[in-house]
């Protein structure tokens, strides 16, 4: 893989004129890659859905695609930047010269949504999923308890599967996102509209996320190249299968972990959710490496915790859009891609974890 | 087997706590009392060989700073290597000078463990804090090693039912045993309600769970036992050295309840000993943080898994108890310079097996161990000493 030119990541930390609207961990990159995983599906399901190209409809960097392509394992595909001026995706979907393939785009209006779409190659029909940022009055608008608006998407997508639009609005502001399920991929089986539990935003999920990338963090120097050596550990937690023991080894680091072995390594994906928590712990302010205090400054305590992602693997990771000192032995999270902090004028990427949206009584 | 046995003849170290000395004057304050305490004399030039356990906390002379002990020990030539291993570091020196010694290479060798915290902005520090742990992964998450052993403590009280209180009385003891140390940096007692109480670091661990950013040095004169006798009547000897490694993650490990270069380093060290582990007078393991001490109690087979609540809640290891442990402090009290640690632990065991220790001696310490951790378990010293 070519050494990405991760300067050009910084792009979606700008500042945006009004009240931000997601958490200080999101940016377009993540919003953009989380808007292409509802689309894809879980890793584990991922396999039936094929694209043969991926089109990102954004006005760059010009190594966005790269980088998308990197996050979503979707190296082999051929990918480019279309004009920035996003198209209709329901009008794609009912135009049968939409060419098929994954289609991501950058909302134009705050520069913070995202939108992604999936188009199945040679399927009988074509489905998808349009996230987009909305600006509308609060109304009998969905609530949920807690956590960002691009989580709950998922958490709304994956326990109901009603067919049309759903909203989902910050309380007491004009900031929302709007997704909207354009109907069954190809052989889904479970489509089965049904109406979703309200859902609530609490305040505490949106707060400012632009900070002054020309701070050079004081924290463990992870030199450039070292972090971008494995992005597709970091990124999009692949593993690496041992050939000749049967074992797992995670981050992939082109040796088996049990017998040693240099060849006969196979990629495998980890399930990107469903992971277990087997140890939580809540850094308190002071507590962190000194490239989190810009996090803790804006947001406080946060949790960290041991979560078991597969039976042979355990991995460390943040978790997000959760009030600190909530997150508890045995719950189950789901991961997903996030900013870390900012190191030398460009954010380093890697998944947090997200413990599961409970049902509202 | 060692072709020789090695042996202490002299130990010595620095208050520790936030001291006005800088790293020359500390370095040279411990060794001049190493060199002060042995009964008979021995002369600087007597000393083949040197090993310095350090981190290079701050950044203050990162490389070469064996030259920097050279000069202030008066070594005149003789070579000296800096050892690392994070918090085990002096742990690591000490067993790299035993080696030498019952290797038949080296007759006499200086051990020092030193480290400079307190003279840096705190954001510098906690730079410093994160450095030895996982940076790939552990770090990236938003780790230090408070949060480190943060995790393992959750799931040592989910897995055995380990009662909070359980944590805060391995603080209140090592606080009661610095009271009676001159050298240690808190000098105060404190009740289980304070530890329960104090400000939240890394959940469970409270402010008092954690040992404290402190300077210090400590200082180790190691020659063979066959020439101990010319220094001293009363040498501490060296019966046991064990070492253990273990990924730098915890993540990649096995358990989450137990370290298990402890348990490795503790094998090794009890293989050759001609005593067991039932017999110990006493034991000053690594008490980072107070999860850590129960761990080690579990880890060097002085309780079984689970046990060492109840062990320390019955007060067995405090001074007067069944086994005490960490008769100087440890390093929740005494204090832990990061590089030092397991040189001063040493000393304090030569103390303790010569009759020295006053007012925290332990009535007729015999045989003792030592338990040096680096980072949160990445690799791990254990030395057995025995008095002569």
């Amino acid at each position: 893989m070519a050494i990405l030119r991760a300067a050009a990541l910084a792009e979606g930390a700008r500042r945006i004129s009004g009240e931000p609207q997601f958490a200080p961990d999101e940016d377009r990159f993540t919003l953009l890659v989380a808007a292409a995983e509802l689309t894809l599906g879980d890793a584990t399901a991922g396999g039936a859905r094929r694209f043969d190209r991926l089109t990102v409809w954004a006005d760059g960097p010009p190594d966005l695609p790269e980088q998308l392509q990197t996050a979503l394992g979707l190296e082999q595909l051929p990918a480019h930047l279309a004009n920035p001026e996003p198209p209709a995706f329901a009008e794609m979907l009912a135009d049968p010269s939409t060419p098929p393939g994954l289609h991501l785009a950058v909302d134009p209006a705050s520069g913070l949504g995202a939108r992604a779409i999936a188009l199945q190659v040679g399927g009988e029909g074509k489905g998808g999923i349009e996230v987009s940022g909305i600006d509308g009055e609060p109304a009998d608008l969905p609530t949920a308890s807690s956590g960002s608006p691009i989580w709950l998407l998922r958490e709304l997508l994956r326990e109901a599967r009603g067919e049309g639009t759903r909203v989902v609005q910050v309380p007491g502001s004009r900031l929302g996102l709007r997704v909207t399920r354009l109907g069954p991929f190809p052989g889904e089986t479970s489509w089965n509209p049904t109406s979703s539990a309200p859902v609530h935003l609490p305040s505490s999920a949106v707060s400012g996320n632009e900070v002054e990338l020309a701070t050079v963090s004081e924290g463990a120097y992870l030199p450039l190249p070292t972090y971008l050596e494995n992005l597709p550990s970091r990124w999009r937690l692949e593993a690496e299968r041992c050939g000749a023991c049967g074992k797992l080894s995670f981050p992939a680091r082109g040796r088996c972990r049990h017998c040693g072995r240099l060849d006969g390594l196979t990629r495998e994906q980890l399930p990107k959710s469903g992971g277990r928590v087997e140890a939580v712990t809540t850094v308190r302010p002071g507590a962190q490496p000194s490239e989190f205090d810009f996090q803790v400054q804006r947001g406080g305590a946060y949790d960290v915790v041991l979560v078991r992602l597969h039976p042979e693997v355990r991995v460390t990771l943040q978790v997000t859009d959760t009030p600190a000192g909530t997150t508890r032995i045995g719950v189950v999270v789901n991961t997903a891609l996030r900013r870390l902090y900012p190191m030398e004028g460009a954010w380093r990427y890697g998944r947090k974890a997200l413990p599961r949206l409970e049902a509202a009584p | 087997m060692p072709s020789e046995q090695a042996a202490i003849v002299g130990a010595g170290q620095t208050r520790f706590g936030a001291l006005r000395e800088g790293p020359r004057a500390m370095l040279r304050e411990a060794v001049d009392a190493a060199f002060a305490s042995v009964d008979r004399g021995i002369d600087h030039r007597e000393v083949e060989e040197a090993y310095l356990g350090t981190l290079g906390f701050n950044g203050w002379q990162i490389g070469n700073v064996s030259a920097v002990l050279a000069e202030e020990a008066r070594l005149e030539g003789a070579p000296v290597t800096r050892v690392e291993n994070a918090c085990a570091s002096a742990g690591f020196a000490l067993r790299t000078g035993i080696q030498a010694i019952e290797s038949g290479q080296r007759s006499a060798v200086l051990v020092v463990g030193l480290e400079k915290m307190t003279d840096a902005p705190s954001r510098r520090r906690r730079y410093w804090l994160g450095v030895s742990g996982d940076t790939e992964w552990e770090r990236l998450a938003g780790l230090t090693f408070a949060g480190v052993y943060g995790l393992l403590a959750s799931r040592h009280m989910h897995e055995f039912g380990t009662p909070r209180e359980a944590l805060a009385e391995v603080a209140v003891k090592n606080h009661a045993h610095a009271l009676l140390n001159p050298k240690a940096q808190f000098r105060k007692a404190i009740t289980r309600e304070e530890v329960l109480s104090s400000p939240r670091v890394a959940d469970p661990l409270g402010l008092l769970d954690c040992c404290p950013v402190t300077d210090g040095a400590a200082a180790l004169l190691l020659t063979s036992a066959s020439r101990a006798r010319r220094y001293t009547d009363s040498p501490v000897l060296i019966v046991g050295s064990g070492a253990g490694s273990d990924s730098l993650a915890v993540q990649d490990r096995a358990s989450l309840t137990s370290l298990a270069a402890t348990r490795r380093a503790a094998e090794e060290a009890f293989r050759r000993s001609p005593w067991d582990r039932t017999q110990l007078s006493f034991a000053e393991l690594h008490d980072c943080f107070t999860i850590a001490e129960l761990l080690a109690i579990e880890d060097l087979g002085l309780a079984p898994p689970g046990g060492a609540a109840a062990m320390t809640l019955a007060h067995e290891t405090a001074l007067g108890g069944r086994l005490p442990v960490n008769p100087d402090g440890g390093l929740k009290a005494k204090g832990h310079p990061i590089g030092a640690t397991g040189a001063s632990q040493a000393a304090e065991v030569f103390l303790q097996l010569r009759g020295q220790a006053e007012k925290r001696q332990v009535p007729a310490a015999a045989r003792a161990l030592t338990q040096n951790v680096g980072g949160s378990g990445a690799s791990a010293t254990v030395t057995l000493f025995e008095a002569s």
